[in-house]
Order: C-alpha cells, then structure tokens, then sequence
C-alpha cells in the first residue's frame, strides 16, 4: 500500500526534472540592455528601510556627458563610494544640483526616485523598461550593452548631451579637441590592433575622467592587459558597466590586421 | 520514509539549483543513490551558496574534490535527456501563461536553429540562457522585443494573431512533455544516435543548412577575427587519467558570439578558468550551459573526448 502512492511521487518528481533541466546556474554573458548601466543606490536605505534607488545612466547620459556627474558634481565612479546624502542632495551638491525644479524635477518629489514598496519599484522598473524601448527605437542602434550607439548618436545629432552646468561647471572660452588616435598592439598574435580615439572620449569626458588617476599621461607607460580590464580596470572602469560593453571586440579591436 | 525526509531537507535550496535538484530528487528516489554522492551534493550546494557569482567566473573558487569515474557516469545517468529526439531542446514556459490563464508556450530550439543562430536569439534578442529570466511579456513582444522580432509577419507568421500556433495545449504525459509534436526538421540532416538525433555542426559544414547570423542586415555580422592561435582546436588535458579534450573555437563561433561564452562563463586568461571539470559540467556549467539541454548532449563523448567511445 505505502509503495503505490511513492511511484506516484517518483513520477511527479521525473515530470519536475525534464521541466526544471534547463534552469542551469550560470551568469550571464550580456546584462539586457534595459538594465545595463543600472545603479543600486542602497546605502541609506540597508540602515533605515525602504526600497533602494535605482538610478539608470540610459536616462541621463542622453541629456549630459559623462563629465559633468563625474568631475563636476563629484560622483564616483566606484560603488558606494559617493555617499549621497538628503542634506547634500538640499543643499544643491549631487542629485540635486540638477534636481532643483528648474533643471529637472525637484527633490521634493521623492517617489519618483524612491519607490514606495516593493509593488511600486516594479511599476517603476516596467515604466523604465517602456521609456527605455521608445528611446532606443530613435537611436542607432548596437548589438551589445544598451543596444544603443551612443557615439553615433552624438555624432548624427539625435543627442546633445550638456557639458555645462552654470554656477558649477568651469566656465570655458573653447572647447576642447583632441583628434590624436592611440593606436595600441595588442600581445597575442592574430589580433587586430586596437584603435584608441581621443576625439570620441573627449566629447564625453573631457581629460579629468581618465588622466593621470587611471592613464598616465605618456604614451605606453601604463601597462595594462585584457584581463585586467574585464575586471573593471582601466578601459573597464567604464567599458563594461556603462560605456559600450566589453564584449563588443571589434569596437576596439577594429584594425584591419596588414598581411 | 529515508529519501522522502531528504527531500523535505533539500527543498528548501531549491531555489539555489532547480534543475540540478530536481534531477537528484528523481533518481535518488527511483533509483537509491549512495549516501556518498549525497553528500557530494550537499557539499557543493553549500560552498556554491557561500561563493555565489559577484562578478567573472575567475573570482569564483568552488572546493569540491573530483568526483571518482563511476560516480561520474551514476551521475551522468540521470542528467541525460531520455525523452524522443525530436523535443529535445523543447523550452515550456509556463510561468506568465499560467499566471494569465492561457496555454504554456513550446518552444523548439529544433526548428528555430535551423534558420538562425544561436546568436541571433541570444545576444541580439537578449533571450537569457536561464530559464525564467528573461521575463517576456505579451506587451514586449507586441512592440517587437523577443519572439515578436521576427515573428512580425514579415519573417515569420505574427504574434498578433497566430496565437495558438504557439500556446497549445501539452500532453502532460509521463515525461511532462509535448510528445505529439512531430519533427519540423525535414530530411537530409545528418543524423546522430544523441540529442536531437542531428548533428548540427556536420549540417551546417555540408551546406544542408545555412543559418542566418543576424537579423539587422543581409550580410554577415561584423566580427573579430579569431586569433592565430585560436584558429586550431584547443587540447585540454583532463584531471584524472582520461583522453584529452578537443575543443574548436572554429565550430564554435560559427553559432555563438564570444560573448556568449566570455568572459562570464569561461574567463580569456589560458588555464584561468577555475574548477572547471566533468561534474560541474553535468551541474549546467561551462560546457555544460548547452551541451546537455540544446546543443548534442555529453553522450556524444566522442565529439570532445576524440579517443572515447560514445555511450548508447
């Protein structure tokens, strides 16, 4: 009598094997381009509760350079880093410096960073996920990170992103111009050489984003290999988080090899 | 009593390693497997919970001993597919459809790889490769995202009306599985005694198939070149006293993009990717991510192990 019903179990148990087979444990190659770039901003919110803010680098670098958050506001590049503050936040330093009503919405409209629950922050994600859609169907489009060609983009005139905030930015009387391409040879054979263009950085970053705290400033001096930077040094501080992905190979390595 | 009081014990990391578990569960109560391999199994579980991925697989240092042969095949046992050839590689995905009350949707890997690459799905139209994450919804594919890419119309029938070509009802027969579905696949592949029963690699060499690579344009994707000392197989030497592993990029980047693989699944840096064996294989990893669900299964030995025989 007890050994029917156990059969019965067994099957049940087969059924949940064929289906469950394919849920492997592996992480994956490329993060969906809705979310990549997503920011966990939970310092605060471990201590005190509540849902963590999500910031999404998609929505603004659209409108503004790399530049302007990371010299001229101060965010860091490395998590947890920053450590934003509400009085920060009041007193126009960090978010709120653009955040200020004029720029864009103010502070005082807290959930439209600061999910009120659980249910809220999937609303938010779903809304994100739709805005995300509407903008990328505009742009040029790429096969990893975003799927958006953000260089491109710049370039056609689909964006302008600001690199001038007043009252905070440096007032500058020229822009600033760099066309000196840093062509580097890659260590193993058959690859083809990498193309370094300072023109394409410059728009976004400026100097101060890379030099002298990540590259020095004489060619060939810092020393850098490919597994370095797929664990987010140099060129992988931002390729790879945030800037085109790592794994697009041939952005970088993009000269044609000379037979 | 015994192997339903483990069962109660294992649960509760289902949500850690579904599919593994799953697989344990069923042979060990069909079968009775040694307390020894339980234990294995246990071991691992709890150092893969301790070192859960943070980042690229070189970070991650799994501690468990190599398993013994026997085990090896005990274990191989029970993860093969043993279901008819044409639903292997057949995904279910049940989750939403049941939510909304419609019919689960089967998907072929078999008829779709066919005509696109791996690549084409899975980079391109950011479908995961674990089950249950890529969260498709029917207002995603109205808009073009997922299935809805290609299945506009145009390329193939749309999803705005062919509904029920796509959600059907499934013989929830003894494997779980639709089983009245015949084989799309039309004559002249090669075929296989494994998997799918087609060997898809010796299909697209002798020109009987030629996948599209990409959907954006006609023409090919650009692409790196392989380097020069990628262009011949790698030989990989194994732990215990075994034939060599064959392993060709060449057949590879045919169907995946290097992103596919590198650097999350398996680093860029030679003999850098760390515990990389047979069992965690058998587990879903590494190899294991296509090689025992959609691409040939690890009855195939021959096709890595050049100097083993295949297992019937």
């Amino acid at each position: 009598m007890q050994k029917i019903p156990q059969k019965a179990f067994c099957i049940g148990i087969a059924v949940f094997m064929a289906i469950s087979f394919y849920g492997t444990e592996q992480t994956q190659a490329a993060a969906k381009s809705y979310e990549f770039g997503n920011v966990t901003m939970n310092h605060a919110t471990k201590s005190q509760g509540g849902e963590p803010v999500i910031f999404r680098h998609w929505s603004h670098r659209s409108k503004y350079t790399c530049r302007l958050c990371h010299v001229d506001l101060e965010f860091s590049q490395v998590a947890n880093e920053t450590g934003v503050l509400e009085e920060d936040n009041r007193a126009g330093m960090f978010c709120g410096a653009c955040h200020n009503g004029k720029e864009a919405f103010a502070i005082d409209n807290c959930t439209a960073c600061h999910p009120k629950n659980k249910q809220h922050a999937k609303e938010m994600e779903r809304q994100a996920k739709r805005d995300f859609q509407k903008l990328r169907k505009n742009m040029p489009p790429s096969v990893y990170g975003n799927k958006i060609d953000w260089m491109q983009a710049e370039v056609d005139g689909k964006i302008t992103p600001k690199d001038f905030l007043p009252g905070i930015s440096l007032q500058k009387t020229a822009k600033l111009v760099n066309k000196r391409d840093e062509p580097r040879t890659p260590a193993l054979p058959g690859l083809p050489d990498i193309i370094f263009s300072h023109s394409k950085h410059v728009v976004w970053n400026g100097c101060g984003m890379c030099h002298p705290d990540t590259f020095a400033l004489e060619t060939g001096k810092t020393k850098m290999s490919m597994k370095e930077i797929t664990q987010g040094k140099f060129c992988g501080r931002c390729h790879g988080t945030i800037a085109f992905a790592l794994n697009d190979c041939s952005r970088c390595h993009s000269k044609p090899i000379s037979q | 009593m015994k192997s339903l009081k483990r069962i109660t014990t294992l649960t509760g990391r289902k949500s850690a390693f579904p599919g593994i578990l799953g697989i344990v569960l069923a042979v060990s109560t069909l079968s009775g497997c040694s307390d020894n391999q339980m234990g294995n199994f246990n071991r691992f579980l709890a150092n893969k919970e301790l070192t859960e991925p943070v980042g690229p697989i070189f970070q991650k240092q799994y501690t468990t001993a190599s398993l013994p042969r026997a085990q090896l095949d005990n274990l191989l046992d029970m993860a093969l597919y043993t279901g008819p050839p044409e639903t292997y590689g057949d995904v279910i995905f049940r989750e939403r459809s049941a939510q909304h009350r419609v019919d689960p949707v089967v998907f072929s890997h078999q008829s779709h790889r066919k005509e696109f690459t791996c690549r084409v799905c899975h980079i391109e139209l950011e479908f995961s490769m674990k089950r249950g994450e890529t969260g498709i919804t029917r207002e995603d594919y109205l808009d073009g995202l997922y299935c809805g890419a290609c299945h506009n119309g145009d390329i193939a029938f749309s999803v705005k009306y062919s509904c029920n070509l796509c959600h059907v009802k499934i013989d929830e027969g003894e494997k779980g599985r639709n089983t009245t579905r015949s084989s799309s696949v039309g004559g002249g592949m090669p075929a296989q005694d494994y998997g799918d029963g087609i060997n898809w690699v010796e299909a697209m060499e002798n020109g009987v198939i030629a996948p599209r690579d990409t959907i954006y344009s006609e023409e090919a994707p650009e692409s790196m070149p392989l380097p020069e000392h990628l262009k011949d197989p790698l030989r990989w030497t194994t732990r215990s006293p075994r034939t060599t592993v064959y392993f060709p990029h060449v057949t590879h980047i045919k169907w995946l993009d290097c992103a596919n693989c590198h650097p999350d699944i398996f680093t860029i840096e030679k003999m850098g990717t760390m515990e990389f064996d047979k069992e965690k294989n058998l587990y879903g990893m590494f190899c294991g991510t296509c090689h025992m669900t959609v691409a040939f299964p690890m009855n195939g030995c021959s096709r890595c192990h050049p100097g083993q025989r295949d297992r019937s």
